[in-house]
C-alpha cells in the first residue's frame, strides 16, 4: 500500500507525515505584542509512497506544497515535522556529512532552465559539477564521461556543444543539459520540479520522452511536479492530488483519471481545457480562489469551495483513506458513505 | 452556446483586416523578423486565436494592431484596416483616441499591469477620464462599479489595493479595464498562462460571457490549443513570423492542413484521449535572426522537399475561408488565396 | 542551432573581457573611446623618460611665463620650465596613485562584500553597518587628515582616497550577491555537494564581476580629481616636481598676466584622464544594460 504508511519498509522512498511551516516575517511591533507565531502551513501532514520505478506524479495548483514536499523528499528542505525514509535510511536523521554522501542517490530536476544553470559556466562544465564534488572521478575521464551525457540526452554534437553557454542553447537543449547534469552521478530518485512548463509546446514532448527513456535505462524513480494534469497523465503511472498542502486523492493514474473520487479533483478535470472543439462548454466550474495558507480553513481544507460539504466538513478533517485497491481519498463523504452524491452528479452530465 | 460562423465575406462584416503585415526588431547586432507578410481578417462577433509557440510572433502581432510597436521594433509594411480606416495613417493621437475606446489589450501578467500605489476603483475612473474629460469622476465611478459587477466583482471592492486581490481577480480587473469604455474588439495576449487552472477556466467563461453580453470581437493570443479549443471560432497558427494556417476550430483539429499544425497537435498531451503515443517534433524553433531560407519550417519538417529550402509558400485557399502555407497543397488545390481587395 | 562562430577554447577571456568591453552593441564607441584615451594617458607617463624633450624640474630654461612657441610648445610656467614637459611627466604620479587606490579598494572591498552578502545574518549587518558609517566619511577631509599625519606617498594618498571608496564597491557587490545567491543555480550547485568556497569563487563571483568594472573606473577618475585636488590644496607632492595637480595650484599665479597656458595643459589633463575613465564606465554601463529583446 502507498497510501497510509501502513507497511513500513516495503517501499522504495516512504514520505511519512511531512509538515513545513514557514514562520512569517513580522515587524517589530508586531513581534513585541502578538503572542502567536503565524506560519505558511506549506506542507501539512504529508504522507505517500515511492515504489522502485515508480514515475509519481504530485499534481496541484499553486500553494498546494508540491513544490516544497518534491525539494524535502530530495533533501534540499528540512521538513518542520516528518520523516523522508529512502531505501530504509532516514534522510534527515543523518549528519550532514552523511546527508552529503547520500545526496548522490536523488537529484533535482528544476523548473527553469535558464535560471538553474550558472549563465558564466560552459554547460560541459556545468554538467560535470556533480561529478567533480561528488565522485572520485578523475578530471582526465570526467570530459570523456560528460560528452557521453550529453550524447545521451540528445545534445549532439557534443564536442560543439562543450563549450557553449546557456544563452546560446534554446530552452529545450537548456532542459537536456540540466537533465543530464542531474543524471551524471547515476542517482536512483529523480524530482522533477515541472520540468516542461517552461519549455515550447512543440518540444514538451521531447521532453517528456527524454526523462521516461532516462527513468527507463537507469530504472530511476521519478516524482513528477506538475499544475499540468494532461503532463500527468501521460507520465506519471502513480498520482496524488494536493491542496493547500494536504493530499485529498491518492491512486494508480488509470484509476485516478477514470474515476476522480475527490470533489476538487473532479472540479481539476473538469477546468481543464482540452484541445479539442467538441468537449466545448458546460463545464461546471468551482467558484472562488485557493485561500491563503496562512490561514486554512477549518476542518476539510476544500470545504468553502466544495459543491458537495455538508456540516462534519467544516469540523472534522478528513483523513486519507483507501476506499478502493491503491485508491485513497480524504473525503467524508466516502467515510460517511455519501459518495453516491457525486455518482449521480457524473450521471446527469 | 457556440456563435455560428458568418458565411459570406462581405466588407461590412469585417471589422479587422489585416494586410502583408511585417515588424522587425533592429538592434546593432542583427535583426529579428518578428512577424513576415501576415494577412488576416476578423469578422464582427468572431474569436480568432492566434496560436504559436515563442517566436512565432503572434505578440507581436497584436502588439502591432495596438500601434505599441516602438524601437527596437518597427513595422516595415502593410496595412491595419480597422472599422474602414488603415491604423497606420494615423498620427499618434487619433491612435489614442482608438486605443481603449475601439481596441483593448489585456497583457498576460495581471501582477505587474496593475499600479501597486493605486486603488482599484482608480485606475478605472482615471482611465475613463483620460479619454474623455467630460466625464465627471462621479460618472465614471458608478461606470467601474457597473464594470465590476460585470466582472463578479463586489463593488465594496472599489476602493481596495491590488495587493489585496488574488491572482484571478486582478486578471478580472484588468479584463474590466479592457472593457471599460465599450470597445468593439479586445485583444488578449495569454490572458490566462500565469494563472491556476481552475481560475484559468472561471476566466474564460467570464470572458465568453462578457463577449456575447457587449457583442465583442475577440483576438485570443495563446499558446495554449486547449485553450483555442475552447473559445475560438477560427484559428491561425504562426510559425517564425508567417502565418501557416488559418482555418475554423474545428477544421484545424480534425483535418489540419499543414505539417506543423498536425506535428503541434500530435505532441500535445490530452487528458481525454486513451494511450496516445505523443510524437515530438524535432529541432528547434528557429532563430528568427537567422532564419532558414525557403519555409521556415522545412528543418523540422518531416515532408520537406527541394522546394521547400528555396521558397517561401505562400499561403493557399484550402476552403472557405480557411487557408494553409504549404508547398504540398499546391496541386492539390485550386488558388492562391485571396486578400482583401482595396 | 548558431553556426560555431564561437571556439569553445579561448572562450573564458573572450567572453569575460574582450565581447563585454568591445563587441558590437549600445555603447561601444565610448568604450573604445575612453580606453584610447586612457592608453594615451598610460604610454605617455610610462614613457616620460624618452620623450619629454626637457628636464621638467629644471628653472630657467626659458623666460619665466612665456607663451607657447616653437622651442616650448606648452610655453613656460613662471620658474621658466618647460610645460610640455612638465605635462608628458604630469600624469605618473597621478596615475600611480589612481591605479594603486583602486587595487587596494577591490582587493578589500571586494571580498568582504561577497562574503558578508553570502553569510548574511549578523555578519553582513555588521559589516553594512561599518561600510555605511565610512562612506558618510568625506573622502577629502580623510585624505587630508591621513596626509598631515603620515606624509605624501603614492601608498599614503592610495590609500586616503581608497579608505572611503572601499564601501562603494561593498555595496555594489552586495547588492549584486544578494539577488544572485537567491538564483536556482546556486542552489543547484548546492545540491551537487559544491562547497561554499566553490559556490562563491565558480557562481557568484563571475556572475557580480562586471558590476565592479563601472564602480571601479567612477573610482579611478574620482581619484585623479581628488590627488590633483589635494595637490591643489598643497597637501601634494613637493612643488618642484612635474604633477599636473602642482602646476594647475601654481598656475594660477600667473593668470592675471593673461598666461593662459600655465594651467590649460594640465587642467585639460586632468579634465581627459577623468574623462576617459568615465567614459569607459558610461559605455559599459550601457553595454550591459539589456536592451535588446
Amino acid at each position: 500500500m502507498f497510501l497510509t504508511g501502513g507497511d513500513v519498509g516495503s517501499a522504495f522512498i516512504e514520505v511519512e507525515r511531512l509538515r513545513k511551516y514557514f514562520p512569517v516575517q513580522k515587524g517589530l511591533v508586531a513581534q513585541l505584542f502578538s503572542r502567536s507565531t503565524e506560519s505558511v502551513k506549506a506542507v501539512d501532514d504529508v504522507t505517500f509512497e515511492l515504489e522502485k520505478g515508480d514515475v509519481f506524479g504530485l499534481v496541484g495548483e499553486s500553494g498546494s506544497g508540491k513544490t516544497t514536499t518534491g525539494r524535502i523528499t530530495a533533501g534540499l528542505l528540512k521538513p518542520s515535522m516528518g520523516k523522508v525514509v529512502i531505501d530504509g535510511t532516514d534522510i534527515y536523521a543523518l549528519q550532514s556529512s552523511g546527508l552529503r554522501r547520500f545526496r548522490k542517490k536523488m537529484q533535482l530536476v528544476y523548473q527553469d532552465p535558464l535560471s538553474s544553470l550558472n549563465p558564466k559556466m560552459t554547460i560541459g562544465d556545468a554538467i560535470g559539477e556533480p561529478l567533480r564534488y561528488l565522485s572520485d572521478m578523475k578530471e582526465s575521464k570526467r570530459r570523456d564521461a560528460v560528452l557521453e551525457l550529453m550524447d545521451r540526452v540528445g545534445l549532439s554534437p557534443s564536442d560543439m556543444f562543450y563549450g557553449r553557454f546557456p544563452h546560446q542553447l534554446s530552452g529545450g537543449q537548456r532542459q537536456r543539459v540540466v537533465i543530464a547534469r542531474a543524471i551524471s552521478i547515476g542517482p536512483e530518485y529523480l524530482v522533477a520540479d515541472e520540468p516542461v512548463a517552461m519549455v515550447d509546446v512543440s518540444v514538451r514532448a521531447q521532453i517528456m520522452e527524454l526523462l521516461l527513456k532516462m527513468q527507463k535505462e537507469l530504472n530511476l524513480t521519478l516524482l513528477l511536479i506538475t499544475h499540468d494534469l494532461a503532463v500527468a497523465k501521460y507520465m506519471c503511472n502513480k498520482i496524488s492530488v494536493m491542496y493547500l498542502g494536504k493530499i485529498m486523492e491518492n491512486g494508480r493514474t488509470k484509476d485516478l483519471f477514470a474515476n476522480p473520487q475527490h470533489p476538487y479533483t473532479r472540479a481539476l478535470l473538469e477546468a481543464v481545457p482540452i484541445p479539442d472543439p467538441r468537449h466545448r462548454g458546460g463545464k461546471e466550474l468551482l467558484s472562488g480562489e485557493i485561500p491563503s495558507a496562512l490561514n486554512p480553513p477549518k476542518g476539510c481544507r476544500f470545504h468553502p469551495r466544495c459543491p458537495y460539504v455538508f456540516d462534519r466538513c467544516s469540523l472534522e478533517e478528513p483523513g486519507l483513506v483507501e476506499h478502493d485497491e491503491n485508491h485513497a481519498v480524504a473525503c467524508h463523504l466516502y467515510t460517511e458513505g455519501k459518495s453516491s452524491v457525486l455518482l449521480a452528479a457524473k450521471k446527469s452530465k | 452556446m457556440r456563435k455560428g460562423l458568418i458565411q459570406s465575406c462581405g466588407e461590412d462584416l469585417t471589422l479587422l483586416q489585416i494586410d502583408s503585415l511585417s515588424v522587425e526588431y533592429r538592434t546593432l547586432a542583427s535583426t529579428a523578423k518578428a512577424v513576415q507578410d501576415v494577412s488576416i481578417g476578423l469578422e464582427k462577433g468572431e474569436t480568432l486565436g492566434l496560436v504559436g509557440e515563442s517566436g512565432s510572433g503572434k505578440s507581436t502581432l497584436g502588439l502591432a494592431v495596438m500601434g505599441l510597436i516602438r524601437p527596437p521594433g518597427y513595422v516595415t509594411s502593410g496595412r491595419i484596416v480597422f472599422e474602414g480606416s488603415d491604423l497606420r495613417m494615423l498620427s499618434e493621437g487619433a491612435l489614442r483616441a482608438v486605443r481603449g475606446r475601439k481596441i483593448a489589450m489585456i497583457f498576460q501578467d495581471p501582477m505587474t499591469s496593475l499600479n501597486p500605489v493605486k486603488k482599484i476603483g482608480d485606475h478605472y475612473i482615471e482611465y475613463i477620464r483620460a479619454h474623455d474629460p467630460t466625464i465627471s469622476e462621479a460618472d465614471a465611478r458608478s461606470t467601474a462599479k457597473h464594470v465590476l459587477e460585470d466582472l463578479g466583482i463586489p463593488d465594496t471592492r472599489i476602493d481596495d489595493y491590488p495587493h489585496q486581490f488574488s491572482g484571478g481577480m486582478r486578471q478580472r480587473v484588468m479584463i474590466g479595464l479592457g472593457l471599460a469604455l465599450n470597445p468593439s474588439l479586445i485583444i488578449a495576449d495569454e490572458p490566462t498562462t500565469a494563472l491556476d487552472v481552475i481560475v484559468e477556466a472561471q476566466i474564460l467563461k467570464l470572458m465568453s460571457d462578457l463577449k456575447s453580453k457587449y457583442s465583442l470581437s475577440l483576438i485570443l493570443i495563446t499558446h495554449n490549443m486547449g485553450v483555442v479549443a475552447e473559445m475560438a471560432d477560427r484559428v491561425a497558427v504562426m510559425y517564425a513570423g508567417r502565418l501557416a494556417e488559418v482555418a475554423t476550430t474545428t477544421q484545424i483539429f480534425e483535418s489540419p492542413k499543414h505539417p506543423y499544425t498536425q506535428a503541434l497537435l500530435d505532441t500535445i498531451p490530452n487528458i481525454e484521449a486513451e494511450d496516445r503515443v505523443l510524437k515530438a517534433i524535432s529541432g528547434t524553433p528557429p532563430d528568427l535572426t537567422d532564419l532558414p531560407t525557403g519555409c521556415p519550417f522545412h528543418p523540422r519538417c518531416p515532408y520537406a522537399f527541394d522546394r521547400c529550402r528555396a521558397e517561401v509558400p505562400e499561403l493557399i485557399q484550402t476552403g472557405e475561408r480557411s487557408e494553409a502555407a504549404c508547398f504540398l497543397l499546391e496541386g492539390m488545390l485550386a488558388r492562391p488565396s485571396l486578400k482583401s481587395r482595396d | 542551432m548558431k553556426s560555431s562562430a564561437r571556439q569553445a577554447q579561448p572562450v573564458s577571456i573572450m567572453h569575460h573581457v574582450i565581447s563585454p568591453l568591445f563587441g558590437k552593441g549600445h555603447g561601444r564607441a565610448l568604450v573604445v573611446f575612453g580606453f584610447a584615451i586612457v592608453i594615451f594617458i598610460a604610454v605617455m607617463s610610462i614613457s616620460a623618460p624618452y620623450i619629454s624633450p626637457h628636464d621638467p624640474t629644471l628653472i630657467g630654461l626659458g623666460p619665466a611665463n612665456s607663451a607657447p612657441s616653437y622651442q616650448f610648445p606648452f610655453g613656460t610656467d613662471q620658474y621658466g620650465r618647460d610645460l610640455l614637459s612638465r605635462t608628458i611627466w604630469g600624469g605618473r604620479f597621478i596615475m600611480q596613485v589612481a591605479v594603486a587606490a583602486v587595487a587596494i579598494c577591490m582587493a578589500i572591498g571586494v571580498p568582504i562584500g561577497l562574503v558578508s552578502a553570502y553569510t548574511g545574518g549578523n555578519v553582513d549587518r555588521t559589516a553594512s553597518l561599518i561600510m555605511d558609517s565610512i562612506y558618510a566619511f568625506p573622502s577629502l577631509v580623510l585624505a587630508i587628515m591621513i596626509i598631515s599625519v603620515f606624509g605624501v606617498t603614492i601608498v599614503n594618498e592610495a590609500l586616503a582616497i581608497a579608505v572611503v571608496y572601499i564601501p562603494s564597491y561593498f555595496r555594489v557587490i552586495r547588492s549584486q550577491v544578494l539577488a544572485v545567491k537567491e538564483m536556482a543555480y546556486v542552489d543547484a550547485a548546492k545540491s551537487v555537494g559544491a562547497g561554499v568556497p566553490s559556490v562563491l569563487l565558480k557562481y557568484i563571483w563571475p556572475n557580480v564581476a562586471s558590476s565592479v568594472v563601472v564602480v571601479a573606473t567612477v573610482n579611478f577618475a574620482d581619484s585623479i580629481l581628488t590627488t590633483a585636488g589635494l595637490d591643489f590644496i598643497g597637501l601634494g607632492l613637493p612643488v618642484t616636481l612635474p604633477d599636473w595637480g602642482i602646476d594647475l595650484t601654481y598656475g594660477r599665479q600667473a593668470l592675471p598676466i593673461g598666461a593662459w597656458w600655465t594651467i590649460a595643459f594640465s587642467g585639460l589633463m586632468i579634465l581627459l584622464a577623468a574623462l576617459g575613465f568615465s567614459l569607459i564606465s558610461e559605455g559599459y554601463a550601457e553595454r550591459t544594460n539589456p536592451k535588446l529583446r
